[in-house]
């Protein structure tokens, strides 16, 4: 019969597949052979025999139209310099858009390929772990050049945290500063001078100041909803925390414990101030599908006259329309009243690891030591093919702005004009905003007459001046104190992961109603506290302070 | 002659097939490969039962039903209706013209399309202001659930009606000249003809069409929601793909969940499937594949 | 055939014609937004004040990327693609479908084989077991991917196959009489009498390829290796900075969003990521005549 006869090809060629697919399956790489070992432990040490290293990248193409047009990832000047100076040959085994790392990483895995070094976030680098992916770097960390380590040592804590009690460790951090998640209010100074009103510093006064642009200038408040109410930027939890609130996060309270901060009464005046601003048409009539471009649209146009967002609004998207004429100015974020800005307790960007199967563990950090010490030198330059947002093991001081900010205002206490040469011993981007400064001074005396060079006078306003927005965040932060942190950095607990969609959306369609006037908060506020602690926030919670009581030990 | 058909599809589409157990394992990716995963509680149906355990997920099915349901039912008609038309134009330029519009909304991405939706229909948008001016009031497309399903739908369907339309258009072709010539003879008039004449003889690629259509029933168009939607009309555009994409953005990558969940899809609409194509036989002896 | 032009047929083809010329416009207005932000300065843009009318009018963003290498490579990717999967799949396609048009009588375990095509549109192991499978085959970072896997695809077949069943057997049947192979009888006679709906599966593979995005960037290693719509993709979508985590964005990522490049640039990108696709549609219109009838044929 015919048909049997397809059948049974079927079944063969399905047979077969699986066959293969097992081989595959178990086939692991050999693991034979001693690491590398350097008695020196010379960070810059160039390797006798070629080293073999791979790796993969989120690719993002770049706009820098000084980098010579054949350049690619694969011949660019950092790979071409570490095979030179290191004698490390690094190939990339993929390459994929940012948003789909995460996707291929998991490809990656399945398969078993991963490459010898990658970044991985916070939950993936756990889960690796524990799974004994990973390699031990104790010993490849002594390779670490004196910069490197600096950098590491900012914080202590975050390298003891990371640190088995056998003294192993499996990842490089790359953390930050937590001062960067201290919002900055941006406001039309002009504005104010017109209508005789002074920079608020309080809720109450900037409610009112925010009529005053409605009436006077139909300005409506930069704030957009692109789905969600924390994550990008013009973002409604920015608002929130003048008054301390900040959702998704979790606070220390005084009977020591942790709480959820959703449900929080501060949330709830939060809450009640912005339906105020609503109802005074203040904020766009559909907040809720409000985007980003349409809020930066207002801004360049006109139609905004504060922003409350992240340090870095004067380099986007502020700069523009300070450059069309504008005068935005930076200024503490208004906070109620005995109320603290929320920040992370702990905050890493990612974290780099080694594959087990790797024999060369430390080259990550001649690669790391590598990109530091490249930095500002003439062979890294862009006309030369050196495409730094390319480099495979990009690293940063984690405090890298609060030390532009510190080192560039004590320099110019000596030399107001920034007149002399910048000292020996500053990072690359630490000259540059120096020897822009004069023309900046230049341009803001001459009343905004002269060019505005958009990049490097809004890295100055942003991280150099002493009313910039940096400073803003420094005067909350190591000045005043009012910060509190969310204690909370661990990864998803069980609850979390199978409860926390449905319970982040009760919350944000119960943020956005009440906003916009749907429904009553005061009448509201505990049947919404009790349905969330329902549908698993009572769970949630209890697994959070568990974790805590760990962390603790 | 089928010979390179079905090795394509028996080694593209069967052979990764495999993959369905991961619908009933509990499928950690750190573990490396699909064999060393453990299986998922309740005799693998762990998956499954933690879906349809939540109550969102019952309300995102009948919005996907409701929102599917009538994108279907207009993406049919509508394409017909037009290809009916056109063929009428007796303009070949102005036919052709027409029909190269109507399909250009196809080649847009609905990231794309999606944001200028979002500015124009917005409550200061173009749109809104053109309705002000007429009736005197203004409507929020994006808050309100039925505008926004209403808004959800025919954006949908006019994206999507060139598609149908072409097939629509090139099965009108292949229809027997002298069918109509018969009827003109007879006496009928060009609609008599159309009813008669015309639709009885492109009968069976609508009918395909629309059983094809209703293996879709389940999606809903997940990229266009994700770009226009907003919690505030979760309650009426939350759909099954949109709500599990939800789920795994908290939860560190449900693979198995979203897969237990595309596994029920699939077996349903089979099932819907069978049924239709069933029914056609029994009925009225009409294959319909 | 000619039509009396009733007083009522007069009447119907001008309400026919505006409604026509109504919802063409609506079609077309996208179009002419992206193009007009395309010409536009983007102090305009940004400020969202460009609908339809190009302001302050600039060629900048077609002058960049007319010396952007990677866009012509991509471009050339996707030219490659679509008409080499095109081809492909035709002749998949045709194959498949002429033998399933058969009748149950003639083509014994036709339903079945129907049925073992139809379950794949719907049942699929997902991308891990596909990436799987495909690195297994030495698909990855190979050009068929583009082309082998979506060869066969379901719903081009049974649309095909319906329009081969709408053809009369009395002309398969005299054919074969004549001693006529069944390779002849498809290529002879109904190649010829479907070329609307070939026309119509050439047109839509062939928009399928062009427009697919995902592929290239799950299974190629290289953005040099992207097809023009993957290579906008990385352009457009995953530099929007909405997806980036709002405050403490790395300087590499603040970097990202500066470098997006105007809304005109982004115009640009997207118009000449269709135009070529747009320009098919037209061509295939010769296709769609009316005149090769089976009518005409017979007789």
């Amino acid at each position: 019969m015919k048909k049997s006869r397809f059948v049974r090809l079927c079944c063969a060629m399905l047979a077969l597949l699986f066959v293969v697919n097992l081989v595959s399956c178990f086939g692991g790489k050999d693991d034979n052979g001693p690491d590398y070992d350097d008695p020196t432990r010379n960070p810059f040490g160039k390797y006798e025999n070629t080293v073999k290293i791979t790796g993969v990248m989120e690719y993002q193409a770049h706009n820098d139209s000084r980098v010579p047009q054949s350049i690619t990832p694969d011949n660019q000047a950092f790979i071409r310099l570490i095979k030179e100076k290191l004698n490390i040959e690094f190939t990339y085994l993929w390459k994929v858009p940012p948003t789909q790392y995460s996707e291929k990483l998991s490809l990656s895995m399945l398969s078993n390929e991963l490459p010898d070094i990658f970044k991985v976030t916070a939950s993936d680098y756990i889960a690796l772990k524990e799974a004994g992916m990973l390699k031990n770097l104790a010993t490849a960390y002594e390779y670490a050049s004196d910069d490197v380590k600096e950098y590491l040592n900012r914080d202590p804590d975050v390298i003891n945290r990371l640190t088995d009690s056998d003294g192993g460790i499996y990842a490089v951090p790359q953390y930050s500063d937590n001062r960067r998640g201290v919002p900055v209010m941006y406001i039309r100074k002009d504005w104010l001078d017109e209508l005789k009103l002074s920079v608020p510093t309080t809720p109450d006064e900037l409610y009112t100041v925010l009529k005053a642009f409605k009436q006077n200038k139909g300005a409506t408040c930069g704030l957009a909803m692109s789905n969600k109410v924390s994550g990008s930027y013009f973002s409604i939890s920015s608002y929130m925390n003048m008054f301390g609130s900040s959702p998704y996060s979790w606070l220390l309270g005084s009977d020591g414990q942790l709480h959820a901060d959703e449900i929080s009464e501060n949330s709830k005046a939060a809450l009640k101030w912005l339906n105020k601003l609503y109802n005074e048409g203040i904020l766009a009539k559909d907040v809720a599908a409000s985007t980003v471009d349409a809020v930066q649209a207002d801004v360049l146009g006109g139609k905004c006259g504060v922003v409350i967002g992240p340090w870095w609004q004067f380099e986007y998207p502020l700069g523009t329309a300070i450059g069309n004429g504008d005068e935005w100015v930076a200024a503490e974020i208004p906070l109620a009243e005995g109320k603290s800005v929320v920040v992370d307790r702990e905050q890493v960007e990612f974290y780099y690891v080694v594959n087990k199967a790797c024999k060369n563990p430390e080259a990550l950090f001649k690669m790391i030591n590598m990109y530091i010490a490249l930095d500002g030198m003439p062979e890294a330059a862009p006309e030369n093919g050196y495409v730094w947002s390319w480099c495979p093991t990009q690293f940063y001081d984690p405090y890298d702005i609060n030390e532009q900010f510190i080192h560039i205002n004590k320099q110019l206490e000596i030399d107001p004009k920034a007149e002399g040469p910048a000292p020996e011993n500053w990072t690359a981007h630490m000259k540059k905003l120096w020897n822009a400064y004069p023309e900046y001074l230049i341009w803001k005396e001459d009343n905004f007459a002269t060019k505005y060079q958009e990049n490097m006078f809004a890295n100055i306003m942003t991280r150099v001046n002493k009313d910039g927005a940096w400073a803003q965040i420094v005067n909350v932060y190591d000045v005043k104190k009012r910060v509190v942190f969310d204690e909370f950095y661990g990864i998803s607990t069980p609850a979390m992961s199978s409860k926390g969609a449905i319970m982040a959306q009760e919350v944000e369609e119960y943020y956005l109603k009440v906003i916009m006037g749907e429904k009553d908060i005061d009448s509201t506020w505990d049947a919404f506290v009790s349905s969330w602690r329902r549908i698993g926030g009572d769970d949630v919670t209890a697994e959070v302070n568990n974790w805590y009581a760990k962390q603790a030990k | 002659m089928l010979l390179p058909g079905i090795i394509l599809t028996l080694i593209f589409k069967y052979g990764s097939m495999f993959g369905i157990v991961m619908a009933f394992q509990d499928f950690n990716i750190y573990k490396g490969t699909f064999l060393g995963q453990e299986w998922a509680s309740d005799h693998g149906f762990g998956n499954f039962i933690y879906v349809f355990k939540m109550e969102k997920f019952w309300q995102a099915v009948f919005n996907t039903l409701l929102i599917s349901g009538i994108k279907i039912i207009l993406g049919i008609i509508v394409p017909l209706l037009l290809a009916i038309l056109i063929n009428e134009v007796s303009k070949r330029w102005f036919s052709r013209f027409v029909q190269t519009t109507f399909f250009l909304p196809f080649f847009l991405s609905w990231v794309i399309l999606g944001s200028i939706l979002l500015e124009m229909f917005s409550y200061g948008g173009i749109v809104n202001t053109i309705i002000e001016s007429i009736f005197g009031t203004r409507i929020m497309f994006f808050l309100d659930n039925n505008w926004f399903r209403t808004l959800i739908i025919l954006s949908d369907v006019w994206k999507g009606m060139g598609y149908n339309m072409v097939i629509f258009l090139a099965a009108i072709m292949g229809v027997d000249e002298t069918l109509f010539e018969a009827t003109e003879i007879d006496g009928g008039n060009r609609f008599q003809q159309i009813v008669h004449v015309m639709l009885p003889s492109i009968a069976p690629v609508v009918i395909l069409v629309m059983t094809l259509s209703i293996g879709g029933l389940l999606n809903g168009g997940f990229d266009q929601l994700l770009v226009m939607y907003n919690p505030m009309v979760y309650e009426g555009g939350d759909i099954i793909d949109t709500f599990v994409y939800r789920l795994g953005m908290f939860g560190d990558r449900q693979v198995d969940v979203a897969s237990a969940v595309n596994l029920a899809k699939s077996v349903v609409t089979i099932i819907l499937m069978g049924g239709t194509y069933y029914f056609a036989y029994k009925k009225f002896d009409y294959r319909i594949f | 055939m000619k039509i009396k032009k009733s007083k009522g047929r007069i009447v119907f083809e001008v309400v026919n014609y505006s409604i026509l010329a109504f919802l063409a416009i609506l079609c077309i207005i996208p179009f002419l937004h992206l193009l007009a932000v395309s010409f536009s300065a983007d102090e305009f843009t940004s400020k969202g004040e460009v609908f339809l009318i190009p302001q302050g009018f600039t060629m900048q963003a077609y002058e960049y990327l007319a010396q952007k290498k990677e866009f012509f490579t991509a471009l050339g990717i996707s030219v490659m693609r679509t008409v080499l999967g095109t081809a492909i799949s035709l002749i998949v396609i045709v194959m498949t479908a002429y033998p399933l048009s058969k009748t149950d009588g003639r083509f014994k375990g036709r339903t079945g084989f129907t049925w073992f095509f139809l379950i794949t549109m719907f049942l699929g192991g997902g991308l891990f077991a596909t990436y799987f499978l495909y690195k297994q085959l030495g698909l990855l970072n190979n050009f068929l991917v583009y082309i082998l896997p979506g060869a066969c695809d379901v719903w081009f077949v049974l649309m095909m196959m319906n329009f081969f069943r709408g053809i009369p057997k009395e002309i398969e049947e005299a054919a074969l009489m004549d001693g006529a192979g069944q390779f002849t009888v498809l290529f002879k006679i109904y190649i010829p009498l479907a070329l609307p709906s070939i026309a119509t599966i050439v047109l839509f593979t062939a928009i399928g390829q062009w427009n697919s995005w995902f592929d290239g960037i799950m299974f190629m290693n290289d953005p040099s290796k992207y097809p023009l719509q993957s290579y906008l993709y990385t352009m457009i979508v995953s530099s929007d900075p909405t997806k980036q985590s709002g405050f403490t964005l790395t300087p590499e990522q603040l970097e990202a969003l500066k470098n997006i490049g105007g809304k005109n640039l982004q115009a640009a990108q997207i118009f000449l990521g269709i135009l070529p696709i747009a320009l098919v549609f037209p061509f295939l219109q010769r296709f769609f005549v009316k005149g090769i009838t089976v009518g005409s044929v017979k007789g």
